[in-house]
């Protein structure tokens, strides 16, 4: 038995070493689902040569491994879903500084870290989806109106362990200060039709089928409902419409996916051609095109389906902000009972 | 090997504590102070989390107490038609995790959903913590019912006949006789039912229940506060380290109220009671495992092309892969404490074999953490070593492998074997042992002559369970696998997380199908023991 | 020949056997006897090797096994043991379990030392079968048969046949000696049951919390015993009072014997003298008379309970055919070749 628990680990080393053949290659740790990522990295080892590995898992968790593993780190590239969660990683120390005309030039600022630890990939924004034959959209206007009376039990909305409400809460104590954002969580917590379950989906379809005549959703969630193979999801998001909060004024929330090299990169240059890579002509268009997503490159057109839903004016507020006050938001949530 | 017996006990010491460190580095976070953030937590979110887990636990006690027990007993006393299919059938749920079951249901009872389609009324939304309680109690209660049908089937017929002589009618007899006496067994089940559902995160957390689980996560990653996240999952270990003394006291407990002689027969029942019994006890085997798992069924047809696929194929291998390595791991090593502390109960020796259990009672990605942490140290401290004396640099050897994952889920599920033989090693009497040695039998060929031959099936039922487990393991493998390999799990997991149903069906069949395997098995293995002849143990008691 | 020394074994503080010595001289056997707790069983583990003591010595054939900072594992002591629990080899067939012990020999050489046992101890031809196939009272031959194999330098049997019933126990017990003397095996056991230990044995050793009482004969252990507790202990005894006179005699209401003295009697000391049931024969002839307060049957013989003159109590054993009533007075005689007297004890010893 002692002689079998030794040999693991070498049989280990050797599948390790042998992985690490001798072509160029690029470790990425991705939030992302492998789903969604996997074609752009494919298509990137055929074009460059370069062998990606890939693994994929909670952001927070591959933070922590990053930490754990230290400098013998074999992570290259860190992607994440959020960019709370850049913000983080930075804030631990495990993204590096980089420099990239490219990526400075073609990512809006306010969508990158001024010093160049990560980037923004993709844009998508946090609307109001309505159902047209209960709501007025006139009566839509701005976030912070949605603790208003008149919704009374008549919005859907996932729960505040969600990354993308945090976000969301967290922009409000950027522009409106925490006392106002708290009042605005009760509100919104006694206006919600039923305790948060299931996912931005599942708010789509709860809105479709009457449980409530507003929900809060990821745009490209709605994207992908309506342009999939599936005709069922097909036909209940066809009978919301999106709504875009705050044209008036700031505009409306934003999010990011996006990338950094990591600190202990192996191959920090293979890495940064990779976060270039994705933010070139063809992979922002397979974001527009197959997920559904804004690219971050405003030369990029959207797809067809996106700009049905309208042109919009995005916060620009830094996202930096968002990882900062990410902790207050939660804190906030927790108090204002958002389950 | 060591000379002397007390120097190996040291060392088995140390191999139980290396086993532990993932659990001890969560529980040792108190040391670190309370976080700051324990005040907001405990005034606005904890209440709930224990209020809510403590519901699921209460829920989950509950229904697989009743479904197993009455199951059981069933089972193991009247004979009705189709009752050698029902006896394995009712095992049937092992084989699922308990998020997919919720996941399926969910899909189920949606309303574009298969059942909403068929019926006219509105199906209630199973989301709910009564939703979350019956999900895992329909996944759970085989634990419940394996291990009291195991105490029925060896009670004596002996101590029921008295009961009737006294007058006892059935009923009575049940509940005065029969279930006392199982009574540790059932205890024990119910344990590991509780210890499996306070750490459920997959269901709760689809179902948006509040638990300490779901509260352990969100803490880490909402407040970013690994500290705190320790520090909650501090609160769970203690629960679970109650739970895991109960069990143990009622394990105990078995020894002495296990009868050795003639078991009873089964009673044969009329057509109608029969039939009725049957249709009831099929009920559980349908919610948990049937229904779903042709759901998924259907869900996976049109994909069914998708099972050549070389990445469907190199998922099937390295889930089983790492399943057979960490059954051959974990079965190894529980043999090897267990077996060492029976050769001499010095205090070391029986330190190692109770330490080495408690990987069970850390919820999965907290272990999961724990164990990047130390196997991380490990490789750093090798690597500086190496580097130190001018040798190369292996890089990650131990973090950054298959390893990790086979050596988590080797300390999270080594409590299988060591329970499973444990009791298997009480069956035997000492004087075995002392019979071999006064015939001049040194302790290792002791180990292949007379141990190993009488531990075959508590051996194969600890391998297989853990074998099971390891296949629906979730945060372990999401945390810790290297670079380019999935898991059905995780594949599964991920499908499903983004409400890609239809696409999680595949992989979650898969793993439903692959643990069925192993059920079965395990209870062709219960059924030998059963037939097998009653022990040598006399009235007598040891010395 | 088993020499034990001095034995002293502690268990968390508290003393299990204080200096503990015997001999058992080759081809003898020997029986432990003495009532729960005392000790017999731990002492039999200890010459086995699974226990080891805190001080003394054990040796076999001149060699030390334990003590003199040397223990010899249990496994290289050549000590064969039959178990209370019998604990055959569940999983392997009546000639493997015979066998298990002869895994050095060779192969032809395992099977006729096989069939010698089977034979031995009358189970000739049973070789395939199983241990659960079996009854109670072959399995035990069996491992009578398993631990004789490897001709061990010395037997130990712990209570090996409280397993069976009354009427198997006697004849196997009768067995077990004839096939232990033809083999010339040095034995050891313990027992519970003193009919057993005086059939079997050729010397006997009764234990009392920890102590070696008396190691003797079984006739001496039974006519001779040197402690109150033997006397007590072994077979029915009771104790009338005496009085020691000048020229050293013992005057009792019963009459006036010569004897044994306890150390340091002086004339004129009380002593508490021992009546065994077959000390006292009844004789219609004769002028003493005792009252029957109690009698019990038992088959050939009648055991009375006599109530002397005085009030003391003791027992009587006569022939049963002519049975007496409860309350009738009946004659009596004391025959008493060996006279054993005690210290008479105060009233809270036990």
């Amino acid at each position: 038995m002692r002689r079998l628990s030794v040999l693991f680990p070498l049989l280990a080393a050797l599948v390790v070493t042998g992985c690490s053949s001798q072509s160029e290659e690029v470790n990425v740790y991705s939030a992302r689902k492998e789903a969604l990522i996997k074609p752009l990295l494919d298509r990137f080892t055929s074009q460059t040569g370069i062998t990606v590995n890939l693994i994929t898992g909670s952001a927070d968790a591959l933070v922590e491994r990053m930490k754990a593993e230290g400098e013998h780190s074999p992570a290259d590239v860190l992607i994440t879903t959020d960019a709370g969660r850049l913000y983080r990683a930075q804030e631990e120390n495990q993204l590096a500084a980089t420099n990239s005309d490219t990526l400075t030039e073609q990512v809006p600022a306010a969508l990158r870290d001024p010093a160049g630890h990560w980037y923004g990939l993709s844009v998508r924004a946090r609307v109001v989806v309505y159902a047209p034959d209960r709501v007025d959209p006139s009566e839509l206007s701005t976030y912070e109106a949605l603790a208003d009376e008149q919704w009374n039990d008549r919005i859907c909305i996932r729960s505040s362990d969600n990354i993308y409400n945090q976000s969301l809460t967290a922009s409000l104590i950027a522009h409106n200060g925490e006392a106002d954002t708290e009042q605005w969580a009760e509100g919104l917590v006694s206006n919600m039709a039923r305790d948060p379950v299931g996912g931005d989906r599942d708010q789509i379809k709860a809105l479709a089928a009457g449980e409530c005549d507003l929900a809060v959703v990821n745009t490209y969630y709605l994207g992908m409902m309506q342009g999939g193979d599936d005709a069922d999801s097909r036909d209940i998001a066809n009978q919301v419409a999106v709504f875009w909060p705050n044209q008036d004024g700031r505009g409306a929330h934003i999010n990011i996916s996006g990338a950094g090299v990591a600190a202990n990169a192996p191959n920090p240059d293979n890495a940064l051609r990779l976060i270039e890579f994705l933010v070139n002509d063809e992979s922002q268009q397979w974001y527009a095109e197959t997920n559904y997503e804004y690219p971050v490159r405003a030369d990029v057109p959207v797809s067809d389906l996106l700009q049905q839903w309208g042109e919009f004016k995005q916060d620009d507020l830094p996202l930096v902000k968002l990882g900062e006050l990410n902790a207050d938001a939660v804190r906030l949530m927790d108090r204002a009972g958002w389950k | 090997m060591f000379s002397s017996p007390a120097l190996r006990s040291l060392f088995l010491l140390l191999l139980a504590l290396a086993l532990a460190t993932p659990v001890l580095v969560v529980a040792g976070s108190w040391l670190a102070g309370a976080s700051p953030n324990w005040g907001h937590l405990s005034s606005t979110v904890l209440p709930s989390y224990l209020r809510h887990s403590l519901f699921l636990a209460l829920f989950t006690g509950t229904g697989t107490l009743l479904i197993g027990v009455a199951a059981a007993w069933a089972v193991a006393r009247f004979r009705f038609p189709g009752r050698r299919v029902l006896e394995w059938a009712l095992l049937l749920p092992l084989a699922c995790p308990a998020y997919l079951i919720a996941y399926t249901w969910t899909g189920m009872l949606a309303s574009e959903g298969a059942l909403q389609q068929a019926l006219p009324l509105p199906l209630p939304d199973i989301r709910s913590p009564a939703g979350a309680g019956l999900m895992l109690t329909l996944v759970l209660y085989p634990y419940v019912y394996l291990m009291t049908r195991a105490a029925f089937v060896s009670q004596s017929a002996v101590a029921l006949e008295v009961a009737r002589t006294l007058g006892a009618g059935p009923w009575r007899r049940f509940l005065r006789v029969a279930l006392p006496l199982a009574r540790p067994a059932i205890i024990a089940g119910l344990a590991l039912v509780l210890m499996e559902t306070l750490a459920d995160y997959g269901t709760v957390a689809y179902f948006g229940v509040p638990t300490l689980s779901t509260g352990i996560y969100r803490t880490w990653f909402g407040l970013g506060d690994a500290l705190a996240a320790a520090q909650l999952a501090g609160v769970l270990l203690l629960a679970m380290v109650v739970l895991l003394t109960l069990e143990r006291r009622a394990r105990r407990e078995r020894r002495i109220s296990v009868a050795s002689s003639r078991a009873a027969a089964p009673k044969p029942l009329g057509r109608g009671p029969g039939t009725l019994l049957a249709a009831a006890l099929w009920l559980p085997v349908v919610l948990g495992f049937i229904l779903p798992a042709l759901q998924l069924l259907v869900w996976s047809l049109p994909r069914w092309r998708d099972l050549a696929e070389p990445a469907f194929l190199r998922l099937l291998g390295t889930s089983l892969l790492i399943a057979l390595c960490t059954a051959l791991a974990a079965t190894g090593l529980g043999l090897l404490l267990i077996w060492a502390r029976r050769l001499r109960r010095d205090r070391p020796r029986r330190l190692a074999a109770g330490l080495a259990g408690f990987g069970y009672a850390v919820p999965g990605t907290v272990l999961a953490v724990g164990v990047v942490l130390v196997l991380a140290s490990l490789d750093r401290g090798l690597n500086d070593l190496l580097a130190s004396v001018g040798l190369p640099q292996p890089g990650l050897l131990f973090s950054g492998t298959l390893f990790a994952v086979v050596f988590a889920c080797t300390v999270r599920f080594l409590t299988i074997p060591i329970q499973g033989l444990d009791a298997g090693l009480q069956n035997l009497s000492p004087n075995l042992d002392n019979a071999a040695r006064s015939l001049g039998t040194a302790s290792l060929p002791m180990l292949r002559r007379v141990h190993l031959p009488l531990l075959r099936v508590p051996l194969a039922t600890s391998a297989l369970l853990v074998f099971v487990d390891t296949l629906k393991e979730l945060p372990a493998a999401l945390v810790l696998r290297p670079f380019n390999t999935n898991t059905l799990a995780v594949r599964a997991f991920e499908l499903a997380s983004d409400e890609r149903l239809a696409d999680a069906a595949l992989p979650a069949l898969t793993i439903l199908l692959a643990g069925v395997a192993p059920v079965i098995l395990l209870t062709r293995s219960i059924r030998s023991v059963d037939q097998e002849p009653p022990d040598q143990e006399s009235p007598h008691a040891d010395h | 020949m088993l020499t034990i020394d001095d034995l002293n074994v502690r268990f968390g503080g508290q003393p299990v056997l204080e200096d503990v010595s015997l001999t058992l001289d080759e081809g003898l056997i020997g029986c432990l006897i003495g009532p729960s707790g005392c000790g017999k069983t731990t002492l039999l583990r200890l010459v086995a090797g699974f226990l080891s003591p805190d001080r003394g010595r054990i040796a076999l054939h001149g060699d030390t096994v334990a003590g003199d900072r040397l223990l010899v594992p249990a496994e290289q002591r050549r000590v064969g043991m039959v178990f209370q629990d019998i604990a055959l080899f569940p999983h392997l067939d009546v000639a493997a379990n015979i066998g298990f012990g002869l895994d050095r020999w060779s192969a032809p050489q395992r099977r006729a030392r096989i069939d010698d046992l089977l034979r031995l101890v009358g189970l000739p031809g049973m070789g395939a079968r199983y241990p659960h196939q079996l009854s109670g009272g072959q399995q035990q031959r069996v491992a009578l048969a398993r631990a004789l194999a490897p001709k061990p330098r010395l037997l130990l049997l712990d209570e090996p046949f409280s397993a069976l019933d009354a009427e198997l126990r006697e004849q196997i017990s009768r067995d077990v000696r004839a096939i232990l003397q033809e083999e010339g095996i040095t034995a050891l056991f313990v027992t519970h049951d003193q009919n057993e230990a005086f059939a079997i044995a050729d010397r006997v050793g009764v234990m009392h919390a920890g102590r070696l009482a008396q190691w003797d004969t079984p006739y001496r252990i039974y006519h001779r015993p040197r402690t109150r507790f033997v006397a007590d202990f072994i077979g029915r005894s009771s104790f009338i009072p005496g009085t020691v006179t000048a020229e050293g005699r013992v005057e009792t209401c019963l009459g006036v014997f010569a004897g044994g003295l306890p150390d340091g009697a002086a004339p004129g000391d009380r002593v508490d003298v021992m009546i065994r049931p077959d000390d006292i024969l009844h004789n219609d002839d004769s002028p003493r008379t005792a009252r029957v307060v109690d009698r019990a049957f038992r088959g050939a013989h009648m055991l009375y309970t006599l109530e002397l003159d005085g009030g003391v109590r003791v027992p009587c054993m006569a022939p049963s055919h002519h049975a007496h009533p409860i309350g009738g007075r009946i004659g009596i005689e004391l025959e008493m070749d060996h006279l054993v007297t005690f210290t008479p004890v105060g009233p809270g010893t036990p």
